[in-house]
C-alpha cells in the first residue's frame, strides 16, 4: 500500500455540509433578483444561500467581496451621471447587477452541483425573499437618492 | 433461517421487491444471524427508511463487528441520513479490514463528495479504478463526480464508458440524459431517458425528466430551444444589449420591431411550454 493511499484513508469530514436542512434557493432564479433589484438584491439572496448550501467560509467571503466591488463600481457611475443622465444610470444598475449575478452564480456552481448531485436536489421558493430583497434593494437606492437631491451643491 | 429462505428473500430485494424480501425475512427470522440483519437493513434501506436501516445493521455489526458488508451498508445509510461524519467513521471501518475493495473506495468517494471534498474524492476514484479497472460503482461515481464539478465532457466520457460494459445501468443512462438535455441536445437525450425509465420506472426524478424532454421535442417548442441552449439569463442579456444599441443606432420602427419580437417571443416561452405539457399529459392517458 502507497503511503499516498494511507492519506486518503485519513478522516477528514468535520461538518455535516447542510446545517439547519433548509433547502437551498435555484441559482438561476436569482438571476430575476439581480436583473431587477440590481447588486444590492442579489448580493444577500446568494450570501444566505451559501448558508443553505453549506458552502465553506470562502465563497462567503467571495461574495460579500463581489458585492462590495460592484457596489463601488455602481457608486462611481453614480458620481459621474448623477442627476444629468439617469436612463444611464438605470441602465448601468442593471448591467452592473447581472454581472454580479454571474459571479456570484460562479461562486455557487460547485455546491449547486453538489446538492443536486449527492444532496436532496430539491429547493426552496425563491418568491417570497427574492420580492423582500428587491424591495430592500430599492429602499436603499431610493433613500440614498433622496439624500443625495437633498444634499447641497 | 433456512438457506433457501434467505436465497428467496436476497432475491427479492435483488428484484428490487423490498417489503416482499422484509415479509420473507419475518417468517423465520433469526436474531442471531449477522446477515439476517444485513439483508434486513438493505431491504429497508431500499424502502428508504434509512434511520430503521441503520438500526438493523448495527445490530448485525454487534454480532460480528468485523463484517466490511454490514460496515459498508451502515455507511450507505449515514451517508442518506445525511449523517457524513458516522458514514466516513463506518466506510473507513470497513476499509482498514480491507483496503482494496474498490466498490468500497467508491462509496467513500461518494461521501467525501457529498462532503463537498471533490478533489479526496477523485484520488480515491482514480485509486478504485487501478484496483479494478471495470468497477462500475467507481465509474458510476467519476461520472456524477464530473457533474458535480461542472465537466460534462468528462462525465458524459465516463457514463458511456459504463454503458459499454454495463448498457443497463440506470444512473449512466440518467446521467447521460440529463447532460444531453441540459446542453439542449433533447434528441440525443431522448434514448437514454428513455432507457432509465423503462429499466426503473419508480425512480421519480428520471420519470420527470423523461417527460419534460418529450415537451422540449415537441415541434412547438424549437424556437425555445435557443432558450435551453443558451440559458434564460443569457437570452434577456442579449435582448437588453440589442435594446440598448438599436436605442442609439436604429431608427425607432426598428426599436419598435425588435422590442415588439422579443414581448411575442417571451409570451410564447411563458404559455407554450405549459400548454404542450398539458396537450401531452392528456395525450399519455
Amino acid at each position: 500500500m502507497s503511503e499516498h493511499f494511507d492519506d486518503l484513508l485519513q478522516p477528514t469530514i468535520t461538518a455535516p455540509p447542510e446545517p439547519g436542512g433548509k433547502k437551498p434557493w435555484r441559482v438561476q432564479s436569482q438571476f430575476w433578483i439581480a436583473f431587477f433589484g440590481g447588486v444590492l438584491a442579489v448580493t444577500p439572496i446568494a450570501y444566505l444561500n451559501t448558508y443553505r448550501l453549506g458552502a465553506p467560509k470562502r465563497s462567503r467571503h467571495l461574495i460579500l467581496l463581489s458585492g462590495f466591488v460592484a457596489t463601488a463600481v455602481y457608486a462611481g457611475f453614480a458620481w459621474l451621471w448623477y442627476p444629468a443622465e439617469a436612463y444611464s444610470l438605470r441602465m448601468a444598475g442593471r448591467i452592473v447587477g447581472v454581472l454580479q449575478y454571474f459571479v456570484v452564480a460562479r461562486i455557487q456552481r460547485d455546491d449547486d452541483n453538489r446538492h443536486q448531485i449527492f444532496g436532496s436536489g430539491e429547493y426552496a421558493s425563491l418568491w417570497v425573499p427574492g420580492l423582500l430583497s428587491i424591495g430592500f434593494a430599492l429602499g436603499v437606492l431610493v433613500a440614498v437618492f433622496t439624500v443625495l437631491r437633498m444634499w447641497p451643491k | 433461517m433456512s438457506d433457501a429462505t434467505f436465497a428467496a428473500a436476497l432475491h427479492l430485494v435483488q428484484m428490487k421487491r423490498p417489503q416482499e424480501a422484509l415479509k420473507k425475512l419475518g417468517e423465520a427470522f433469526d436474531p442471531e444471524d449477522p446477515w439476517e440483519w444485513w439483508l434486513r437493513g438493505v431491504a429497508l434501506f431500499d424502502l428508504d427508511r434509512e434511520a430503521e436501516a441503520a438500526e438493523a445493521v448495527q445490530r448485525g455489526l454487534a454480532l460480528d463487528p468485523e463484517s466490511t458488508q454490514l460496515l459498508a451498508m451502515l455507511a450507505r445509510c449515514r451517508l442518506y441520513l445525511r449523517d457524513l461524519g458516522s458514514a466516513e467513521d463506518a466506510i473507513l471501518g470497513a476499509l482498514r479490514l480491507d483496503a482494496e475493495d474498490a466498490d468500497n473506495l467508491a462509496l467513500y468517494a461518494h461521501i467525501v463528495a457529498a462532503a463537498g471534498q471533490f478533489e479526496k474524492a477523485k484520488k480515491l476514484l482514480e485509486r478504485a479504478r487501478r484496483i479494478d479497472p471495470e468497477n462500475e460503482a467507481a465509474m458510476r461515481m467519476q461520472s456524477f463526480l464530473a457533474a458535480a464539478r461542472g465537466d460534462d465532457r468528462e462525465a458524459l466520457l465516463h457514463s458511456r464508458e459504463l454503458l459499454a460494459i454495463n448498457p443497463e445501468d440506470v444512473h449512466a443512462h440518467r446521467v447521460a440524459g440529463s447532460l444531453l438535455h441540459r446542453r439542449g441536445d433533447v434528441e440525443s437525450a431522448a434514448p437514454h431517458l428513455r432507457t432509465a425509465v423503462v429499466i426503473d420506472p419508480f425512480e421519480h426524478g428520471v420519470a420527470e425528466l423523461a417527460r419534460e424532454n418529450r415537451v422540449w421535442r415537441n415541434p412547438f417548442m424549437w424556437p425555445l430551444r435557443p432558450l435551453q441552449r443558451v440559458g434564460i439569463g443569457a437570452m434577456w442579456i442579449a435582448a437588453v444589449t440589442i435594446m440598448f444599441v438599436s436605442r442609439r443606432v436604429a431608427p425607432v420602427s426598428v426599436q419598435l420591431a425588435i422590442a415588439i419580437v422579443w414581448v411575442v417571443y417571451c409570451v410564447y416561452s411563458w404559455v407554450v411550454p405549459p400548454l404542450v405539457r398539458r396537450w401531452l399529459d392528456r395525450h399519455a392517458r
